[in-house]
C-alpha cells in the first residue's frame, strides 16, 4: 500500500506493507538511520521521533498509521552545518557515550523545550523516562538538556528551540 | 509481524460497517497491540484503524457529565484542565502510564479494552462509576465499567462493537480523591498495586466512599466490603485497619516476576490506607 | 601534571558530533548492495538433544535464499574466547535456551523470521540445571563430557584456623548475586559482504575485531588475508561484545550465498543468546580481633558460568583474586568453583567478577564493624592496603595506593549525607563500601596493543586505533594522548577505528586497560612518527636528521628555525610517491620480575584502581521500596586524561550498579522461560537514578601514560555494597541477595 507522510518538512510517498512500522519506513525505506531500533516494544526509546510535534516510539506506529502525519527525526534538527542547541549541548556536556540512545534522547528533549525553556530537573527527568540510557547514568544527559534550555533562553532565539 | 489487511475507515459509519462484515481487530494507539503482534501473541487477520476518527478524541463537560472520547490519549487526559478540576485522580493516573511516548499514543479506550488488571486509568474510572459507551452498526449501548471488565484481556464488548466514550459525573466540591500506584521502578512501570478512591466526609464521618484496586485480581476491582467497612464510620486507625482487612479479603493477587501474592496483599492494604488518608485530607480542604 | 596542554582537558568526544546528528553509522545502519537478511533458529529448550531438522517448508517460502545448519560450516564449528567450546550452529545438543541451531537467509528480514518459524527442529529434552551448587552435585545432569566443573581456584595465605582462633568477632553469611544482562541499547549485529575474489568484509559491533577475524577464519576455513573485519560505531558493549556475537554467522551466510547478509538480534534474542554477568553463591566468614585488625577470611564461591566457557575462567579468577578486597588479612582461604549450568553463557561484564565478591566482602566488613561496635569506615582504614604491602596473591604494591585517600574523602561525604537526613516517616540511611579492581588481563596472558600514527597530507595526524571505542571514549583519549605527545592541537588529530586491514592489532577493549595500553603504545608511536618525519625532512631539506628538530607538526633546522618544513608538506610529497609517513607503537603489559607465578594463566594482576562510594537511601517502611537519594563515587584513576570521559565512566558504572542492587535480574519465570525484553528485565530510568557526585583522585601510576590507570570498570565494583550497607543503616536489615526486593524490607 502507498502512504504519504512528511518527514523533516519533506513530503514522501512510500510503498510499504501494513505490517511494517514507521521505524522501518524511516530506516529502511527512507534511509534515515539516525533513528535507532533497540527493542521493538516501546520500552527503550531509541526510536523516538516527533509525530505532529509529539514524541512517540516509531516502533509502535504501523506504517499506515503514519499516513498523513508530520514526522521529525534527528536528521531534521540540524540545519546544514549548524547544530541544534541540544546537539551542541550534548556534545559539550559529555551527554553522549555509545550514542545509540542519543538521537531519541535529543528528540525527547526537544519536545520538552518546545513546551518550556525553564524546565526543572524533575521535568527534565520526566521528559526522558521513556529513553533508556545504559552509558551515562543520565547525569550528563540531564546537564546537557538544562544547558541547552539556558542557552536557547539566553540567546532569546526561542524560534529555534 | 504476520500479514493482515489494514483498513482506515473515514468515519464511524464506515467502521461499524466493516466491523459487522469482517473479522478483525480495532487498533487505536497500538501501544499494547503492536508489541503483542510482534511477539505473535495475537495475529488478527485485519486491523481497523481508529486513528483517523478524530470525532472520538475529546474531553468535554456535557450536561453535568464528563465525556471522554475513546481516542483521547493519556497525554490528553494528563493535560486536561477539565479533568484537573473535576476528576484529578484520573488525570494523575494517566500521567503514570508508561513513558511520554506511550502516553502520546495510548488511549483511554485502549486502556479499558485491553482489560489488563494493571491498567492505570481503570481504578479511577471505577470509583468515578464511569459508564462505557459501546457503538456498533446496531446502535449504541452503555454499561457500567465494572460490567465491561470480565477477565484479563477480555471485555463485554461484542466483536462488532467498539468503545466510543466513557462518561461520569464530575466530582462535586467537598469530595476528596486519590490515586496511588506502586511499580517496580519510578517510571515506565507496570503497576504492582494501584488504588483509587473517592471519599466524602461529613462531620468527620464517611458519608460516601468508593475504592478500587488494580493488579491484585483478574480485573481491576471495586472493593465494596472495604467501602462498607467505612461507611458511616469516622476515619481513624481502627476503621482504616478494618477497611484494609476487608479489601484484603476481596482481592486475589498472584505471584509473578514483579511481586509475590503476599507482598501485593500487604502493599494493597498500605496503599489503600494512604489513599484514604490523602482523600480525607483533600476533603477537609487541606 | 605541569605543562600538559591537552591531557586532562575537558575536550568533546571525537565521535560526539556524528552521534548527536544521527550520522554515525552503526552496523544496522549500513546497507550493502543487494543485501540479504539472516535470522537464527534458536532452541526453546534449556538442554536437549537435537534429533532432526526439517526445513522443507521453510525452503519453499518465497524469498528464502538459503537455510544453513551445522553441516554447512566448512571449518571449525566452534568458537570461544579461551576455549572453542561453543558451536556456531548446534549439531547435536543444545545447552541453553536461545542457542543457535540453524540460520536462514532471505530477501527480507521479515521473510527470514517467518522461515525461522517454519523450520521444525526435533528435540529430545534433557534434564537441566541452573544453579552452580546443584550443578556440582553428583546427581546433576552434565553439560559437557568432562563434567560441570570448569575451574577451581584457591588462594591461601597464613593459617586460616589459627586466624579464626585469634578472633574476637566473627561474621558468617551466604550471599547470592543474580545473572544480569549488559543491556547495551544496540543489540548484537553484523554485516558480511562476500567479495568476488573470494574474500569477506565483515562490519562488526565488537570489542575485539582481530579475535573475531581469527574465529571467522577458523570456522570458514579461510586465511587471514581473506577476512577483513571493520568496526562500525558500537552502541555499547560493557564486556558483552568481547565474545563473538553474530560475526561468524553473518560471515558464514555471506560466504554460503556469495553475497551480502546483515543480521541483527531482536532484544529478546539478545537477552537469551549472549554472555551475561556471572551469578554466584558466596559463603563468607570474616574475623577481626578487638583492636579491629582483620585476622582471617574464608570464602567459598560457587560461580555460575552458564552453558559455555566464554571468559568464565578469568572472570572467576578475578572474583577469587579480589575476594579479600583491598585489605591486609594475614590468614586467607579462598576457594572458588566455577560450574557449567544451562543458563545463558556468562562471560565478561563490566567489573569482571569483582562486583560479586565485593558485595559479599563489603557487606561482611560492615557486619563485622557492627559486631565490634566500631565505625565501619575506621575498620576499613585500619586494614587497607598501603604502598609496600602485598596482596592476597603476594603481589608487592610498588605504586601509590589511593585507597586511604578515597576513604578519607568518603568520610567527609558520609558526614555531609548523614547531616542531610531524610523525610519522615521514611527510613533514611547512609552506607559506604570500598572497592578495588585490577587493570590488565593478568599474568601469563599475552596482552599487547599496537597502534599507529600517520601524518596526513592535510596537515593532521591520524591515529590508526587498533582497539574499539565502544562508547567509553577510547578514541578521544587516544587523540588527546597523541596530540599531547606530538604537541598538536586536539582537532589536528583524527582517529580511525579498528579495521583488521588498515589498523594494527590494538588488543581487546576490555579489562579497564585501554587508556593504559593504547596510551603507552601511542607514546611510542608518536616517537616513531616524529622520527619518521625527521628522516623524511632530512631527505627533503638535505640535512642530517640530527640537525633537525620537531615542533608542533613542523620540522626545523636546529640552529636556524627559519629553515623548516611542515608535516603536511612532507606527507603530501610522500603521497605523490604512494608512501605514507608513520610510526607504529607496540606496548606489552608489564609484569615485574617478582610477579608470583604459581596461580596459572591470567593471575595475578599487578596494577590496581581504588575507589569508595557512599550511598544515601530512603526506604518506605510500609512498602519496602528503596530510593537511592544520592551516590558519591570517589575513584583513584592514576592520572586523569579525559575528565568528561572519566566522569562518564563513573556515572555509567554507578547506574549499572544501582540496577544490579535494585532492579536487574535474569530470572526464570514460572513457565520455565527467561524474563523477556525490557518489559520484564528492568533497567534504571532517569527517574530511578539519583544524582551521582563523582570525585576523581589522582595517584599517578608510574608505568601509565602520563600516570594514567583505568576507570572503565572500577566504579561499578562497590555500588551494590554501598547501597546494601545504606539499607542496613536505614532499616537494620542485612541484604544477602540481589537485587533487593521490597519484600525483604517490609515492616510489621
Amino acid at each position: 500500500m502507498d502512504i504519504e507522510l512528511t518527514v523533516n518538512e519533506k513530503a514522501f510517498e512510500v510503498k510499504t506493507d501494513p505490517n511494517t512500522t514507521l521505524l522501518y519506513v524511516l530506516r529502511e525505506e527512507l534511509g534515515l538511520t539516525g533513528t535507532k531500533d533497540g527493542c521493538g516494544a516501546g520500552e527503550c526509546g531509541v526510536c523516538t521521533v516527533l509525530m505532529d510535534g509529539q514524541p512517540i516510539n516509531a516502533c509502535l506506529v504501523l506504517a499506515p498509521q503514519a499516513h498523513g502525519h508530520e514526522i521529525t527525526t534527528i536528521e531534521g534538527l540540524s540545519e546544514g552545518e549548524e547544530l541544534h542547541p541540544l546537539q551542541q549541548a550534548f556534545i559539550e556536556q559529555g551527554g553522549i557515550q555509545c550514542g545509540f540512545c542519543t538521537p531519541g534522547m535529543i528528540i525527547s528533549a526537544k519536545a520538552l523545550l518546545d513546551r518550556t525553556l525553564r524546565p526543572t530537573e524533575e521535568e527534565i527527568r520526566r521528559a526522558i523516562t521513556g529513553n533508556l540510557c545504559r552509558c551515562t547514568g543520565y547525569v550528563k544527559v540531564v546537564d546537557a538538556i538544562r544547558a541547552a534550555a539556558e542557552k536557547v533562553r539566553d540567546a532569546g532565539t526561542e524560534d529555534r528551540r | 509481524m504476520h500479514d493482515f489487511e489494514f483498513y482506515s475507515p473515514e468515519n464511524l459509519g464506515e467502521l461499524y460497517e466493516l466491523l459487522s462484515m469482517k473479522e478483525g481487530q480495532v487498533i487505536a494507539g497500538g501501544t499494547d497491540l503492536i508489541p503483542a503482534m510482534r511477539l505473535k501473541v495475537i495475529q488478527p487477520s485485519a486491523l481497523f484503524d481508529l486513528g483517523p476518527l478524530s470525532e472520538l478524541r475529546y474531553i468535554d463537560l456535557r450536561q453535568d457529565r464528563i465525556s471522554i472520547g475513546a481516542l483521547s490519549t493519556h497525554t490528553d487526559l494528563e493535560r486536561s484542565s477539565l479533568l484537573a478540576k473535576h476528576a484529578p485522580l484520573l488525570r494523575q493516573a494517566a500521567a503514570t502510564v508508561g513513558s511520554l511516548q506511550v502516553r502520546n499514543r495510548g488511549t483511554i479506550g485502549g486502556n479499558i479494552a485491553t482489560a489488563s488488571p494493571a491498567a492505570d486509568t481503570v481504578p479511577p474510572l471505577l470509583v468515578l462509576e464511569a459508564e462505557v459507551f459501546l457503538g456498533s452498526e446496531k446502535g449504541e449501548r452503555h454499561l457500567p465499567l465494572e460490567e465491561v471488565l470480565l477477565e484479563p484481556g477480555k471485555t463485554a464488548t461484542a466483536a462488532d462493537e467498539i468503545i466510543t466514550r466513557v462518561e461520569f459525573h464530575p466530582l462535586p466540591p467537598g469530595i476528596g480523591s486519590a490515586f496511588l500506584k506502586l511499580g517496580k521502578r519510578h517510571a515506565m512501570a507496570i503497576s504492582v498495586v494501584s488504588v483509587a478512591t473517592v471519599l466524602r466526609l461529613a462531620n468527620d464521618h464517611v458519608q460516601d466512599v468508593r475504592i478500587a484496586l488494580g493488579a491484585v485480581a483478574p480485573t481491576v476491582i471495586r472493593c465494596r466490603e472495604a467501602e462498607r467497612a467505612l461507611l458511616g464510620e469516622p476515619l481513624n486507625e481502627q476503621t482504616l485497619i478494618r477497611a484494609s482487612q476487608a479489601a484484603a479479603n476481596e482481592i486475589s493477587p498472584i505471584s509473578d516476576i514483579r511481586a509475590t501474592a503476599d507482598y501485593r496483599c500487604r502493599a494493597a492494604q498500605e496503599l489503600l490506607r494512604r489513599a484514604l488518608l490523602i482523600a480525607a485530607q483533600r476533603c477537609r480542604g487541606q | 601534571m605541569q605543562g600538559l596542554k591537552i591531557v586532562g582537558r575537558r575536550v568533546p568526544k571525537k565521535d560526539a558530533e556524528a552521534k548527536a546528528t544521527g550520522k554515525a553509522k552503526y552496523v544496522a545502519d549500513i546497507r550493502a548492495e543487494n543485501m540479504k537478511y539472516g535470522a537464527v533458529v534458536r532452541s526453546p529448550h534449556h538442554h536437549a538433544l537435537v534429533t532432526g531438522i526439517d526445513a522443507k517448508k521453510a525452503t519453499q517460502l518465497e524469498g528464502v535464499v538459503a537455510i544453513l545448519t551445522a553441516k554447512d560450516i566448512p571449518g571449525l564449528n566452534a568458537f570461544g574466547v579461551i576455549i572453542n567450546d561453543q558451536p556456531v550452529l548446534v549439531a547435536d545438543k543444545v545447552r541453553h535456551q536461545g542457542e543457535a541451531v540453524a540460520l536462514v537467509i532471505a530477501e527480507r528480514e521479515e521473510i527470514a523470521r517467518r522461515a525461522v518459524e517454519q523450520i521444525k527442529v526435533s528435540y529430545e529434552p534433557l534434564p537441566a540445571v541452573f544453579d552452580p551448587v546443584q550443578a556440582l552435585g553428583s546427581d546433576s545432569p552434565h553439560l559437557h563430557p568432562e563434567g560441570n566443573l570448569l575451574d577451581h581456584r584457591q588462594i591461601c595465605q597464613g593459617e586460616i584456623e589459627k586466624g579464626f582462633a585469634q578472633a574476637d568477632a566473627v561474621v558468617e553469611e551466604t550471599f547470592h548475586v543474580p545473572i544480569v544482562d549488559h543491556a547495551y541499547l544496540e543489540p548484537e549485529t553484523a554485516l558480511a559482504q562476500w567479495q568476488p575474489d573470494g574474500s569477506l568484509i565483515i562490519w562488526a559491533s565488537s570489542q575485539y575485531p582481530f579475535r573475531d577475524q581469527a574465529q571467522i577464519c577458523a570456522s570458514l576455513a579461510l586465511p587471514k588475508e581473506k577476512v577483513r573485519v571493520i568496526n562500525a560505531a558500537i552502541g555499547g558493549a560493557f564486556g558483552g561484545k568481547d565474545d563473538v556475537t553474530l560475526q561468524i554467522l553473518a560471515g558464514l551466510a555471506a560466504w554460503a550465498i556469495k553475497g551480502s547478509v546483515r543480521m541483527v538480534n531482536s532484544r529478546e534474542e539478545s537477552m537469551l543468546a549472549h554472555s551475561k554477568r556471572h551469578a554466584a553463591e558466596l559463603r563468607y566468614k570474616v574475623a577481626a580481633d578487638k583492636k579491629g585488625q582483620l585476622v582471617a577470611l574464608r570464602a567459598k564461591i560457587f560461580a555460575n558460568t552458564g552453558a559455555y566457557a566464554s571468559l568464565g575462567v578469568p572472570v572467576h579468577g578475578l572474583m577469587v583474586e579480589m575476594a579479600s578486597g583491598p585489605y591486609r588479612i594475614p590468614n586467607i582461604a579462598i576457594d572458588g568453583y566455577l560450574a557449567y549450568t544451562n543458563c545463558p553463557p556468562a562471560g565478561a561484564m563490566r567489573g569482571f567478577g569483582v562486583p560479586q565478591s565485593n558485595f559479599a566482602l563489603e557487606s561482611c566488613i560492615d557486619m563485622l564493624a557492627a559486631k565490634l561496635g566500631c565505625d565501619p569506615l575506621e575498620l576499613r582504614l585500619k586494614n587497607i592496603w598501603r604502598k609496600g604491602d602485598r596482596t592476597s596473591t603476594g603481589v608487592l604494591l610498588k605504586s601509590d595506593v589511593g585507597m586511604e585517600a578515597c576513604l578519607l574523602e568518603a568520610k567527609k561525604q558520609r558526614a555531609r549525607l548523614q547531616e542531610k537526613g531524610g523525610e519522615d516517616p521514611k527510613r533514611y540511611g547512609v552506607g559506604l563500601a570500598a572497592g578495588v579492581m585490577s587493570i590488565g588481563l593478568g599474568y601469563g596472558l599475552p596482552d599487547d596493543s599496537s597502534n599507529e600514527i600517520e601524518w596526513l597530507p592535510d596537515g593532521r595526524a591520524l591515529v590508526r586505533l587498533g582497539a574499539p571505542d565502544m562508547g567509553q571514549g577510547l578514541a578521544t583519549v587516544a587523540a588527546q594522548i597523541a596530540a599531547e605527545a606530538l604537541d598538536l592541537p586536539y582537532d589536528r588529530v583524527e582517529v580511525m577505528e579498528p579495521d583488521t586491514f588498515l589498523t594494527p592489532n590494538g588488543g581487546a577493549s576490555s579489562a579497564s586497560r585501554k587508556t593504559y595500553m593504547v596510551g603507552n603504545s601511542l607514546l611510542f608511536a608518536a616517537k616513531e612518527a616524529v622520527s619518521a618525519l625527521l628522516s623524511e625532512a632530512s631527505m627533503v631539506l638535505k640535512l642530517p636528521p640530527e640537525d633537525l628538530v620537531y615542533r608542533k607538526g613542523m620540522v626545523h633546522r636546529g640552529d636556524d628555525p627559519r629553515v623548516q618544513i611542515s608535516s603536511q608538506e612532507l606527507a603530501k610529497r610522500a603521497a605523490v610517491e604512494h608512501r605514507t609517513i608513520k610510526g607504529l607503537g607496540k606496548f606489552s603489559f608489564p609484569y615485574p620480575q617478582d610477579t608470583p607465578k604459581e596461580f596459572g594463566v591470567g593471575m595475578p594482576h599487578v596494577i590496581f584502581c581504588y575507589g569508595a562510594q557512599v550511598a544515601a537511601v530512603e526506604i518506605d517502611p510500609g512498602l519496602g521500596t528503596v530510593d537511592v537519594k544520592e551516590l558519591v563515587a570517589i575513584h583513584d584513576v592514576g592520572r586523569l586524561i579525559s575528565p568528561l570521559g572519566a566522569e562518564g565512566q563513573v556515572e555509567g558504572s554507578v547506574s549499572m550498579g544501582v540496577g544490579y542492587a535494585l532492579y536487574e535480574e535474569m530470572r526464570l519465570k514460572e513457565d520455565g522461560s527467561w524474563v523477556e525484553g525490557f518489559t520484564e528485565y528492568l533497567l534504571p530510568t532517569s527517574m530511578d537514578m539519583p544524582r551521582v557526585k563523582t570525585i576523581i583522585l589522582e595517584f599517578p601510576e608510574p608505568s601509565g601514560p602520563f600516570g594514567a590507570k583505568g576507570i572503565g570498570e572500577p566504579a561499578i565494583v562497590p555500588t551494590a555494597a554501598a547501597i546494601a550497607n545504606a539499607i542496613y543503616d536505614a532499616r537494620g536489615v542485612r541484604i544477602t541477595s540481589l537485587p533487593v526486593r521490597p519484600e525483604m524490607l517490609l515492616e510489621g
